[in-house]
């Protein structure tokens, strides 16, 4: 079945910014289309549109044989569309094939679950298209391919003809993905038609027929898949631009940093088939701002954890100032003069439901008592001197998560600044936050490493790397695969590196 | 001994049931001894005015399952925290049944019925439990019903994705539950011929405390109920003949339902 979408276009909030941008495609039957675009470039609105979890504010879009309702999940599934997520919803007690059939169960009578026919009718499908899944065993056993496969299996039980998959190679091995190759050519014979979400273009190009590059919200470009170039593609994807200009530094480039303060020295870690770090080797000196960037699920996250402590790597060894600090959590970090500030602040950053000053506390409160009670006049003093330090808005006593998100980065920042630390891990410093925060922010931390902090920075955003970075390393797979000064790259190379097309170190 | 057991563990196993079904649907159902309490007396009442046993469980059902319609409406629909509502559940029951009974009878305290009392064999009572116990897996293992209760529990937003609202299985299965601890009332009162404020016993509780130490699994919570029905025949048993205070004595299945909750959790912990 084929689909056409016209003129889609979605705000969030409403009024601001567009997610989805007027947005026009035609799929056709039989084919696999693939949506290429980077974090944030309004794939995932547009496909969440399409299953009806997001409702339009503007366009339509259609199967050949009806229009659908925008809006609806009933209404995409009747027109039969369906999408295989990153990560399935599902019951991790019950069995395979209870999975597939839960809300859709035959029956005998009408109060028994023809279990016979079920299982008939989902084995069929499973002959059909290869795919291996033993229907009784609990869904608990199965890893992130069985549980992708057993969705699929679901979307074709119930007969969808519009397929939509959403990054299904990122939790992937390759053995995994030309399995999963194998199988989307066999469903587009089978007159499926195809959307593939992905931003690892090499894959794009082996298994697609055409492809649709987003930015912004918008539909730049497509084509058939043979009349266009990777390279192509890729500056598409990243926007060409003139070389920005960095407005927040302060410091002068190329500087020689002071003796070298924290090491990572082969460090591995394997979390599940796709969850790894693999010889991860940095280091990092007094002053310096190294950046750590990569596209989400290539191991950031993984990093984050094990420098903060929070996990322990499996492999290789951490050094600070001369000490292994390997197997040292959180709070033994934080003593020897380690800031984290983590990039999901509202849940490890800060205690929600505290107030502003006791948030901001939270490291140096044992200076602020009388023989363990709290004094609240030392406590307002000293907060009200940090929040006109930092312009922090809000009261004191508000609870902090009446605060919006750049003056909750501030509250987290300052208080780990006021430990003065010597190194500060800092993780996705402007998620959520809106220009002139974001520039504020960028200041400060520039500053800081003026004053001869190393700040270890770990952001998926290649505009903040670039403006603030001494060095800059990229993840790719969970390795290193570029590490340069920052004045011997650009734009196009770091790019180029997080998708996997460029390496050097 | 083993039969009067049998005998003594049939309400409690039916209770049971019905903490069993709403447990594994996601619901904390600690109103289950109100609901006990209220098919006790409303079998009592049913029978004194119209002789017959079949209408004493019906209305039993009925006081009962409306007790269950009140929890489901205020903890679900109203949003009403769902222990807060139970206990609610839980605290109006007696003085709700103390009124009702000055009204018809003058008296908040004991009804004696002169006839139609319920004689359950052993036989009759094993068969019985057999028949719950077995009913209610066989609803959950082979029914849609069954694999939407244990998804309403474990995974309601996939339920959820899959069009079936899990509040509606819930409400659905707090109101089956509330039919069986009618049923389960009503034997306990009608067995004796009389209800007395507080019959119940803590049998609520000690069916929820069952719930847990099966594992959630009806044959294992047959089991555990079992284990509970003996010590209560032993310490009915021990009354006349060791001489220990008889309040001690009385207390014994509540000092096994403790022991069982250590030895649950000491099992759990070890699992992990």
């Amino acid at each position: 079945m084929s689909l056409k979408i016209s003129g889609i276009s979605k705000s969030f909030p409403p009024g601001g910014v567009k997610a989805c941008d007027d947005v026009s495609l035609q799929l056709k039957c039989g084919t696999i289309t693939a949506i290429v675009g980077e974090n944030g470039a309004g794939k995932s609105t547009l496909m969440n549109i399409l299953c009806g979890t997001v409702t339009p504010d503007s366009g339509h879009f259609s199967t050949e044989s009806a229009p659908v309702v925008p809006g609806r999940p009933a209404g995409s599934a009747e027109a039969g569309i369906g999408m295989v997520h990153q990560h399935p919803m599902r019951s991790s007690s019950l069995t395979v094939l209870e999975n597939v059939i839960l809300g859709y169960e035959p029956r005998t009578g009408i109060f028994l679950t023809d279990r016979a026919e079920a299982r008939k009718k989902v084995m069929a499908i499973q002959e059909e298209y290869g795919i291996e899944l033993d229907l009784k065993s609990p869904c608990s056993e199965l890893n992130s391919l069985q549980i992708q496969n057993m969705e699929l299996l679901h979307l074709l039980y119930m007969n969808r003809k519009i397929l939509i998959f959403d990054e299904p190679t990122a939790s992937l091995t390759e053995m995994g993905a030309e399995h999963l190759f194998a199988r989307l050519k066999r469903l587009r014979e089978e007159g499926k038609t195809i959307i593939f979400i992905s931003h690892k273009l090499k894959e794009v190009f082996q298994i697609c027929d055409e492809i649709a590059v987003m930015r912004k919200g918008k539909i730049l470009i497509h084509k058939a898949a043979d009349e266009l170039k990777p390279e192509e593609v890729a500056a598409l994807m990243m926007g060409r631009r003139e070389d920005i200009n960095f407005p927040e530094r302060k410091r002068p480039e190329g500087r020689k940093h002071g003796k070298r303060l924290y090491r990572l020295q082969g460090v591995g870690y394997r979390k599940s088939e796709s969850r790894f770090l693999r010889n991860i080797n940095l280091n990092i000196g007094e002053g310096e701002i190294l950046g750590i960037t990569g596209i989400r699920e290539n191991g950031l996250e993984l990093l984050e954890d094990i420098m903060a402590g929070m996990v322990h790597p499996h492999e290789g060894k951490l050094h600070f100032n001369g000490r292994d600090v390997s197997r040292s959590g959180p709070a033994e970090l934080r003593r020897m003069g380690i800031s984290y500030v983590p990039a999901d602040r509202l849940n490890r950053g800060i205690s929600r439901d505290s107030s502003i000053a006791e948030n901001l506390i939270l490291l140096n409160y044992k200076r602020m008592h009388k023989m363990g009670i709290l004094i609240p006049s030392s406590i307002k003093k000293w907060t009200k001197e940090i929040q006109s330090t930092y312009s922090i808005d809000g009261e004191p006593q508000q609870p902090i998560r009446h605060l919006s998100g750049g003056n909750i980065q501030k509250v987290i920042l300052s208080r780990e600044l006021e430990e003065k630390p010597d190194l500060i891990i800092i993780s996705e410093p402007s998620w959520g936050l809106d220009f002139n925060s974001r520039n504020r922010l960028h200041r400060e931390l520039d500053r800081t490493a003026g004053r001869g902090t190393a700040i270890l920075l770990i952001s998926s955003d290649i505009d903040e790397i670039l403006s603030l970075s001494d060095r800059i390393a990229v993840l790719y797979n969970g390795a290193i695969v570029l590490e340069k000064e920052r004045t011997d790259l650009n734009r196009t190379q770091i790019g180029r590196a997080m998708l996997g097309l460029e390496t050097g170190r | 001994m083993i039969g009067k057991a049998l005998i003594f563990m049939v309400p409690l196993l039916i209770a049971a049931m019905g903490g069993l079904i709403t447990e594994l649907a996601g619901v904390l159902n600690i109103a289950l001894e109100g609901m006990i309490l209220a098919g006790a007396f409303a079998a009592v009442v049913a029978v004194d005015l119209t002789g017959s046993l079949a209408a004493g469980f019906l209305a039993a059902m009925t006081a009962s399952g409306l007790m269950a319609v009140l929890f489901s409406v205020t903890s679900l629909r109203l949003k009403g925290n769902i222990f807060v509502t139970g206990l609610a559940i839980n605290l109006i029951t007696p003085p709700l049944i103390a009124m009702v009974s000055k009204l018809l009878y003058g008296s908040g305290g004991v009804i004696r019925l002169s006839s139609g009392t319920l004689n359950l064999s052993q036989a009759e009572s094993l068969l019985w439990l057999l028949f719950f116990t077995g009913a209610i897996w066989f609803v959950l293992r082979y029914t849609p019903l069954g694999l939407r209760i244990r998804t309403a529990g474990t995974d309601p937003d996939f339920l959820f994705s899959r069009g079936i609202k899990p509040a509606g299985i819930q409400s659905l299965v707090i109101i089956l539950s509330g039919i069986l601890c009618g049923i389960s009332g009503a034997m306990i009162s009608l067995k004796l011929g009389v209800f007395i404020p507080g019959i119940s016993a803590g049998k609520g509780w000690i069916a929820l405390v069952a719930v847990y130490l099966g594992f959630k699994k009806p044959f294992p919570v047959l089991l555990s109920c079992f284990i509970f029905a003996i010590a209560e025949s032993l310490s009915d048993a021990a009354q006349g003949i060791i001489e220990i205070p008889a309040n001690l004595i009385l207390s014994f299945p509540y000092f096994m339902t403790i022991t069982g909750l250590v030895l649950f959790s000491i099992a759990k912990k070890r699992k992990q």
